[in-house]
């Protein structure tokens, strides 16, 4: 039920998307990575020009997700993991840093608290660290997507979710906890992903439920014991 | 078209659009940004390594999966960074995976290189050294490393060159970022590295930034001050600079400097302490001796330059009155910075009740009178007597991860020893015990410095170069002599690294080396933290260590008594002989077994303890006891308050090059960028140079945002992109372009003046125009 309306909402996009996938996938590898050598496009160093051409930045439109204050659809847990060069990893900046921005890196004025951003027109992802100002020491932005020489980097995928161990009980934590230690910043509200958004954000102690999962391991006695 | 091309709007709604349609379409598959590996995140296991990139020194943990790095956490145990990083090593490991990563040695054939077995390549490097040092000489061979070279490295490095060929022809690059340092602390103090360490942060009430934006270059300790400022009341950050960053708008308060007047300044602030009798009477007249040395002392241009300074006595007395010229109107004049600021910056460092660290780093050393700007800084505390103790105290910050490690400490200069310097008897003949050769083997006499090295091969005075993890065809200064001298006929260039750059363009071989964790072995930081990896992947092909690279070499010449150890305990082996240099409390290192475990240890490192405050005897076991505070690094045990002048730099904007270029670096690239441009994240953010104009030039020049300009020095020219509204903005006057980028080589314009003592060169002032293209 859920494809067949998410599928008519974006029945136009898709005829469009249909036809630009084609043409873009020659510009990728089978593995959908760009090529080398990179492209002699200019470094998009002034991203005004985008915005004063028609309001909305290309440049959000194209990455901030349709999150919308009327839709049901958010970011999803892809897009999420999008921005990443692993699991764990800080996130990208999807939208364009204005000059102003860059300098005084006041992130905090909209990732502290979150809401509705009219100019992006998405919800604002709140930081589970908002006591840390130096932001773009390590939240850097997309400026363009060129690679200087391809890579071979890979790594191991986001940890699977949804694990309780008994029908019902309260899954485990599966990623680390540094600088994540605010589990509502990312499970709760409109921006979280709702693959990852808790029924009840009302409970805020959420470790008195959900424990980090810190080994494989099983326990045994006689090994403990040594 | 400027901003994002159509193309590429489109291409990246359909990438969103067809994720989330797939993901709708196949629920539980994830598409990510990252290739999925075999293993999943249940397997990986972490290990602490101190990070890649800058001097700070980060700890890191890196997850392993399968024999390959797949993610970083920072480490949590470690003291300098505890648990935080900053982008470059968030990503940090990206850097070993490059498409074009070396994995097999080449060798240049008929002009073109060729991929060659790994043991014929290094027979090639051995038999073309041999037969130089037959032909032309020792002293015609050399080697050029880097404040990256690991610890075992330079080690190796020294013992191989100084101990075994006996030559004093061993230089690193560490001499471009660092040596304004060592000649300051070794002046004023007698012993080379920080007093104090970054736990000074935890107790500072006031942080002044001598031309150091901290928020990009040294971003996880600017989270710390930071974050001391958000704890605790009445914390002030301020900025002196010579443009307008980051830092300058987190910090409390943002001073504008003109280039070079940094030594009135200083002076000017002296002038205050001293006329408002803010002077600590009772420690200048217990642990302070004062010295004038030389003046007019030139900028090293000509090929044939030499320099030797001298110490002369003088008193408080002498002091004031050479400070005469220095009263806050006076340098206001000048400098830019309003008497009002100056007055300010001095109360600061006057009040008794605030704690003060200095932090400075490039800007102070990259100085034709680097040297001296350091001994003023340490002039302000010493006056008021706010150093080695916590919070209190002058901080010189490092760019590379061991160039106080390994360059520093291990000494691989032409000058330096692992214990003193070449000059001094009782310190060859340390060397020679510990490496059992024959005294007579190491050169008393010091050959040549970084640039006159570069100069040498020019002029054909050395006819082989083995230039080690890094890139001086990307970083020497007027780099066109330097370019065309080294790619004249016969000169024979070896190139050890780990992806193709300008400077292994130039080499007639090149060898592939392990990187980072791909070996063990240990890094020095800013702090005098000693930091240990293991080994924890394989290097790809045929990639092997600099330290055995050297090692292989070495051999093969019959230098094999030297090195006798094997593969498997040689770090070990290499920490236990080099701690023998260095076996005193004013020295002493951690053993290895300690650097295994630990997070790190500070030296001196005595009785299982590290000691974070040099000089004050409630924490140094070497400061003699009943003091408060020893400075024996002097034979008087005092430090050195100099009176050392302003004087201007070689070069000055004129009618022809109206504009000052400053050159530096961004958060997102380190060094010249071989590693960091490979990053995916690091590159799409800063994918090439460009440089800052200020607004007001601009507009006079007729240059909009994003054109491209013509940048021309006396030296040379590149084409590059205006950008008016950046992360930085220099003042009126001046510009600023990041060194990064080996297609925008910003290097051909700069100037080889360097300063006469430490024989850095300063990177940050040149005269320049700007053309429109």
């Amino acid at each position: 039920m859920v494809i067949v309306v998410t599928v008519c909402v974006m029945a136009a996009a898709v005829m469009i998307v249909g036809e630009t996938l084609r043409s873009s996938r020659s510009d990728h590898d089978e593995q959908g990575r760009y090529p080398s050598p990179t492209s002699t496009r200019k470094p998009v160093t002034d991203l005004r020009h985008a915005e004063s051409r028609g309001g909305m930045p290309v440049f959000a439109a194209a990455m901030v997700p349709g999150t919308s204050r009327k839709g049901s659809h958010s970011r999803s847990l892809n897009q999420y993991y999008e921005r990443r060069a692993y699991a764990g990893a800080p996130p990208a900046i999807p939208h364009p840093v204005d000059s102003y921005m860059n300098r005084s890196q006041r992130c905090n004025v909209c990732h502290e608290r979150g809401g509705f951003a009219p100019k992006f027109n998405a919800y604002t992802p709140i930081t589970p660290h908002p006591q840390y100002t130096n932001c773009l020491q390590c939240h850097v932005a997309v400026t363009e997507e060129t690679r200087f020489v391809d890579t071979d980097w890979t790594s191991v995928p986001a940890p699977a979710i949804q694990r309780s161990a008994l029908p019902g009980s309260p899954p485990p934590i599966p990623h680390g906890l540094q600088l994540r230690d605010n589990c509502l910043a990312c499970h709760a509200g409109p921006a979280a992903p709702p693959k990852i958004r808790t029924s009840h954000p009302e409970r805020e102690n959420c470790r008195q439920c959900h424990v980090p999962k810190a080994t494989q391991t099983l326990f045994d006695r006689a090994s403990a014991s040594e | 078209m400027s901003g994002v091309s159509r193309r590429t709007f489109l291409r990246m709604a359909a990438v969103s659009a067809a994720s989330a349609a797939a993901t709708t379409l196949f629920p539980g598959i994830v598409f990510g940004e990252w290739v999925h590996s075999d293993h999943d995140s249940s397997d990986v296991q972490w290990n602490k390594t101190p990070c890649r990139f800058c001097g700070v020194g980060c700890g890191l943990l890196v997850g392993i999966a399968g024999g390959r790095a797949v993610a970083v956490k920072g480490d949590p145990d470690s003291p300098v960074n505890k648990g935080l990083c900053c982008v470059k090593g968030y990503h940090s490991v990206q850097a070993l995976y490059g498409k074009d990563r070396l994995k097999k040695a080449l060798v240049r054939k008929n002009g073109t290189l060729v991929e060659t077995p790994i043991a014929e390549a290094l027979d090639l490097v051995a038999n073309t050294m041999a037969s130089t040092i037959k032909e032309h000489g020792k002293d015609a061979v050399s080697v050029y490393g880097s404040g990256q070279w690991t610890i075992p490295d330079g080690y190796v490095a020294s013992k191989f060159l100084k101990g075994g060929i006996g030559t004093n022809n061993l230089e690193a690059n560490a001499r471009l970022c660092m040596a304004s340092a060592v000649t300051g602390f070794l002046t004023s103090f007698g012993l080379d590295e920080p007093m104090g360490c970054y736990e000074d942060i935890d107790h500072a009430d006031v942080f002044v930034l001598w031309g150091n934006n901290m928020a990009e270059m040294h971003p996880v300790l600017f989270s710390r001050l930071l974050d001391r400022r958000r704890k605790k009341k009445g914390v002030v950050i301020i900025d002196l600079a010579t443009r307008t960053t980051r830092t300058s708008h987190a910090a409390d308060k943002s001073i504008l400097f003109k280039p070079q007047t940094d030594l009135a300044i200083a002076n000017a602030i002296c002038q205050v302490l001293v006329e408002n009798n803010w002077v600590n009477h009772s420690f200048v007249q217990q642990h302070v001796s004062f010295k004038a040395g030389k003046t007019d002392i030139g900028y090293g241009l000509e090929d044939d330059f030499t320099f030797k300074d001298e110490a002369r006595a003088v008193d408080l007395q002498d002091f004031q009155a050479f400070l005469a010229d220095y009263t806050p109107e006076k340098v206001a004049a000048y400098s830019g910075v309003s008497a009002d600021d100056i007055r300010y910056l001095a109360a600061l460092y006057g009040d008794p009740a605030r704690k003060v660290v200095s932090y400075w780093c490039m800007g102070m050393n990259q100085h034709t009178r680097g040297t001296w700007i350091n001994n003023l800084v340490y002039n302000i505390h010493l006056l008021v007597g706010k150093i080695s103790q916590p919070g209190n105290g002058p901080f010189s910050l490092t760019g590379q991860p061991s160039a106080c490690g390994t360059v520093r400490e291990v000494g691989t200069l032409t000058h330096k020893l692992p214990h003193g310097v070449v000059m001094n008897e009782d310190d060859r003949r340390m060397a020679a015990e510990i490496w059992k050769v024959p005294f007579e083997r190491i050169p008393a006499k010091p050959t040549h410095h970084t640039v006159s090295m570069f100069r040498a091969l020019d002029r054909g005075d050395i006819r082989f170069m083995w230039i080690q993890v890094t890139n001086p065809m990307v970083t020497m200064p007027k780099l066109k002599r330097y370019r065309d001298g080294a790619k004249k006929e016969g000169r024979f260039i070896v190139v050890s690294d780990v992806y193709p750059t300008p400077t292994t363009d130039i080499a007639d071989v090149i060898l592939p080396s392990a990187m980072w964790f791909e070996r063990e072995g240990m890094f020095g930081n800013s702090e005098r933290r000693t930091q240990h990896f293991n080994q924890l992947v394989a290097p790809p092909g045929d990639a092997m260590s600099d330290t055995w690279q050297l090692i292989e070499v070495a051999r093969r010449m019959g230098y094999g008594d030297l090195f006798p150890w094997s593969y498997d305990d040689h770090i070990r082996e290499i920490w236990r002989e080099y701690g023998r240099f260095h076996d005193s409390p004013k020295h002493a290192m951690a053993p290895y077994e300690v650097l295994r475990q630990a997070p790190g240890a500070i030296w001196p490192f005595v009785n299982g303890r590290s000691t974070k405050w040099r000089y004050n005897a409630a924490y140094d076991p070497a400061a003699s006891p009943g003091s408060d505070f020893d400075f024996y690094g002097k034979p008087d045990h005092r430090a050195w308050i100099w009176l050392r002048p302003y004087e201007p730099p070689p070069e000055i904007p004129d009618a022809a090059y109206p504009f000052w270029l400053n050159t530096g670096r961004v958060v997102e690239h380190w060094h010249t960028g071989s590693m960091t441009r490979r990053i995916p994240t690091l590159h799409r953010a800063a994918p090439a140079a460009y440089v800052e104009i200020h607004p007001h030039d601009a507009e006079r020049l007729g240059i909009r945002n994003g054109e491209s300009v013509r940048l021309v020095s006396r030296r040379g020219e590149i084409i590059v992109a205006a950008v008016l509204d950046g992360r930085g903005q220099p003042t009126v006057g001046q510009v600023f372009v990041p060194f990064f980028d080996e297609s925008k080589l910003i290097n051909e314009l700069t100037l080889d003046a360097y300063c006469p003592i430490s024989k850095q060169p300063d990177y940050k002032k040149c005269a320049v125009r700007v053309e429109k293209v």
